[in-house]
């Protein structure tokens, strides 16, 4: 079996990064082991650690897991729906359904493609539109499919299954098969008669009731409308149309898997071989089996991607979170990192030992983040189940649950990845101590005036830009990202100016409300913004990064009020536990001045 | 140099420190020039914010200096680069801290063989000279204690042993007694001032207590950024 080229590339970076780890493990062995002993430092914490570093995972790993889901409901269906039909030889009608030709296609169809071990049968048949009256019940229903086909013309197809499991080849002459869906359209039994209505009326025995399997469920795949399964000749008088077909089922040998995989190689053999033959009546070979696969196959990777486009803001809060646990354990170590670099210990080593320690974190995370977007997964398929129940039976979508290696795969090397970037990029900025500072625990000085100056300069250039996008595309039918974008610019701008003036809390909590305002409040949007606007979901992304990042904002720029609030409602103890702590990752820390000279 | 003069292996030229900048700057060292010779042991006394704390961290070379020179065994050590600094640290000096700074997760003997490991010595050899100093020192029996389960004496020991493990040029210390006891004080300058005579290594002692300054060879006052009795 060829090996899944996402999986071996994924894969092939995870032994890389592993490869280059362990190169490095051996020419930084003491910062490796400095590395393992704050791993070893608490058990609870560091299982609370990979509890904030999964978030990022857990949401690739969900996404990736429904789309797993979507693609084995759809295969599901487009096998029932297919049938044993992997290729279909038809033209349409000016009126709509497939075009009548002379049953003689069929034969000349059957005898040049004898030859072929490919091709496990080929069935001729009729399909159109019909509708139906069951005179007992006094149901109607017009939007069904009729279907003519001869029991024993063809056992390629398989056969009907009664829903008292008996096992019926086709239609019997005069008398109908009924699937389940329409039988439970009409109100139908088996044995009574039905009118069944397509070019002429015909009242016709019901045979059986037969099961929505990929023989009965044919073009339906079981959902909706229904089908009623004639003899040809029977459909013949209902179409009036003596002596003609207007479908040629052709099926291919093996599975319905095999048979969709060699079907482009048949497709392509078809219409060498009956090129003479159908181009007289317009007809042309489908792939209607492939063709549906593949359609799952899109479908599945859209739903994937609409998940992790939903997912990707609180991807991005799940990486500021990272970076503000690693810069919490930093923080927390200052102490040991600058008796350590009084030691000697090289600036390079420190982030060497942070990083290791970042690597068992990623990789633990990865995991668990990987194990819980599986239950996550789970979790969607099942709200999905609930809000497509009308459509699709939830019990089928929970039965559909797929988890594919790739996926499991993708989301490790995905999550691990992302948090081992975020790990050295958090390494980097806590390896940049000063020693005395360290040492002594006190605080960075604040940032020097002229940084806040220079801010103030981007800040008008970014209100500048801001304002200009907001008004020339604040009424008009842009995408509605375009004017959202820009009030968030105009907005942080004009916070990073006040920021020169005025104390860094009042005008970050003040943006970050804004914000909060700007992409949460929809009646504003409307107000401002006006309904012609056009959107997808990258305006999901970039509403979901505002409302984030205000959120964030407001929340580290008061972290000590909430920690204060914590203390008050549930103690001192409560409030310095671990999980709190690790909780408030986000914020500043505030530590005492200076203590002496 | 003469027979009994030793060379000056700390030697400081005009040092200025100034913490931040316009209104706000403070100025820590006020153009401090000093000489510390091989085998001294020196006390650097003064009251509280006079800089003693910075004029070790800017001779030692954990801080830069605003202005001026220090060279330590003829080498100017704020010319080195990060990384040269920190080899030179791993090597020539070594560090006693008033809160011990002991990393809380290494055990007593995996504290001290930490400066022979960053210096990149053998882990065999780092662990058997670490025992030896430790055992030197008293502790032989608290080798595997981790620093919460020692007394602040018995840390400072440990701290003692880390800074000496590797017979370092230079010592610094920084107020070494501060958080002891009258008897844990007395015992850690008597055990200093005798590794002192053993070793013949420099020693800079920061401190606020005249019984440990009474054991160094020379005591300098500060006051106000600049030593009042001559450097």
């Amino acid at each position: 079996m060829a090996a899944n080229p996402v999986v071996v590339l994924a894969l092939l970076l995870l032994l890389v990064v592993a490869a280059v780890t362990l190169v490095l493990i051996a020419r930084h062995r003491l910062a490796f082991r400095l590395a393992m002993r704050n791993v070893r430092r608490g058990r609870t914490r560091t299982v609370l650690l990979v509890a904030g570093l999964l978030v990022a995972t857990t949401i690739i790993s969900g996404s990736l897991v429904v789309g797993d889901t979507v693609d084995q409901l759809i295969v599901h269906y487009s096998y029932i729906g297919a049938g044993y039909v992997d290729e279909s030889i038809s033209a349409p009608s000016a009126s709509g359904g497939n075009a009548f030709f002379p049953t003689s296609v069929y034969s000349q169809t059957l005898s040049l493609t004898s030859s072929n071990p490919s091709i496990a049968g080929i069935t001729p048949e009729i399909l159109a539109g019909a509708a139906a009256y069951d005179p007992q019940s006094h149901v109607p229903e017009t939007n069904l499919n009729l279907i003519g086909v001869n029991g024993n013309q063809s056992t390629a197809l398989g056969s009907f299954v009664a829903d008292n499991g008996t096992a019926l080849a086709g239609p019997a002459p005069g008398a109908v098969l009924v699937d389940d869906q329409a039988a439970s359209a009409l109100n139908a039994t088996a044995g009574q008669t039905l009118d069944v209505f397509g070019v002429s009326k015909a009242p016709l025995r019901i045979e059986a009731v037969v099961q929505d399997n990929d023989r009965g469920a044919f073009i339906t795949a079981g959902l909706t409308p229904g089908n009623l399964f004639v003899t040809l000749a029977t459909a013949r008088a209902l179409e009036n149309a003596s002596g003609s077909i207007n479908y040629i089922a052709v099926t291919n040998s093996g599975s319905q898997a095999a048979g969709a995989s060699a079907s482009a190689g048949v497709a392509q053999y078809l219409n060498t071989t009956l090129a003479s033959v159908l181009t007289p009546y317009g007809l042309t070979v489908h792939t209607p089996l492939r063709n549906s696969l593949n359609a799952a196959q899109q479908s599945a990777t859209s739903l994937s991607s609409l998940f992790l486009a939903l997912g990707l803001f609180s991807i991005v809060a799940g990486a500021v979170l990272i970076v503000g646990i690693f810069v919490m354990l930093a923080e927390e170590r200052k102490s040991e990192m600058g008796m350590l670099r009084a030691l000697g210990l090289r600036r390079r080593e420190l982030v060497y030992a942070f990083l290791f320690e970042g690597i068992v974190y990623s990789a633990g995370s990865a995991l668990a983040g990987t194990a819980l977007g599986v239950g996550v997964g789970y979790f969607l398929c099942y709200l999905a189940g609930k809000v497509l129940a009308f459509e699709i039976p939830p019990a089928v979508f929970l039965q559909s649950f797929t988890v594919t290696t790739q996926s499991l795969v993708v989301a490790y090397v995905a999550g691990f990845l992302l948090t081992l970037v975020t790990v050295v990029v958090a390494c980097y900025r806590a390896s940049r101590l000063n020693i005395v500072r360290a040492i002594r625990d006190i605080p960075e000085p604040p940032p020097h005036l002229r940084t806040y100056t220079f801010l103030a300069y981007v800040g008008a250039l970014s209100a500048a830009l801001g304002l200009l996008l907001f008004f020339r595309t604040y009424r008009g039918s842009s995408d509605l990202s375009d004017p959202l974008i820009g009030g968030a610019l105009a907005i942080l701008g004009l916070g990073l100016v006040a920021a020169r003036f005025l104390k860094n809390r009042l005008v970050f909590t003040a943006v970050g409300l804004a914000f909060a305002v700007w992409a949460g409040y929809e009646p504003l949007h409307s107000y401002l913004l006006g309904t012609g606007h056009s959107g997808g979901i990258f305006v999901v992304f970039v509403d979901g990064i505002i409302l984030v990042g205000g959120v964030l904002l407001v929340f580290v720029f008061n972290a000590p009020a909430i920690a204060g609030g914590l203390q008050r409602l549930f103690g001192r103890r409560m409030a310095s536990s671990p999980i709190v702590r690790i909780g408030l990752a986000i914020r500043p820390v505030s530590r005492p001045a200076r203590r002496s000279a | 140099m003469g027979e009994g003069v030793a060379e000056a292996v700390v030697v400081g030229r005009d040092v200025w420190k100034v913490y931040g900048s316009g209104e706000t700057a403070v100025t820590a060292l006020r153009g401090i020039s000093v000489e510390i010779r091989r085998g001294e042991m020196l006390a650097v006394m003064g009251p509280s914010g006079c800089g003693k704390t910075t004029f070790l961290n800017c001779f030692s070379g954990l801080d830069d200096i605003t202005r001026g020179k220090v060279t330590l065994e003829g080498t100017d050590i704020h010319a080195m680069s990060d990384a040269a600094k920190s080899e030179y640290r791993a090597r020539r000096t070594g560090f006693v801290f008033q809160s011990y700074n002991l990393l809380p997760i290494l055990s007593a003997e995996e504290n001290v063989e930490l400066p022979l490991l960053v210096a990149g010595r053998n882990a065999v050899e780092a662990r058997t000279r670490a025992r030896e100093t430790l055992t030197q020192l008293g502790l032989g029996d608290r080798l595997r204690h981790r620093p919460a389960e020692l007394s602040g004496g018995q840390q400072q020991r440990v701290s003692l042993a880390r800074a000496l493990v590797s017979h370092p040029a230079i010592v610094w210390a920084d107020e070494p007694t501060g958080n002891l006891d009258a008897e844990g004080s007395r015992d850690v300058t008597d055990l200093l001032r005798q590794l002192n005579r053993q070793f013949r290594q420099t020693m800079v002692v920061v401190t606020h207590d005249a019984e440990v300054a009474s054991h160094c060879d020379r005591t300098l006052r500060m006051r106000d950024g600049q030593f009042v009795d001559g450097g």
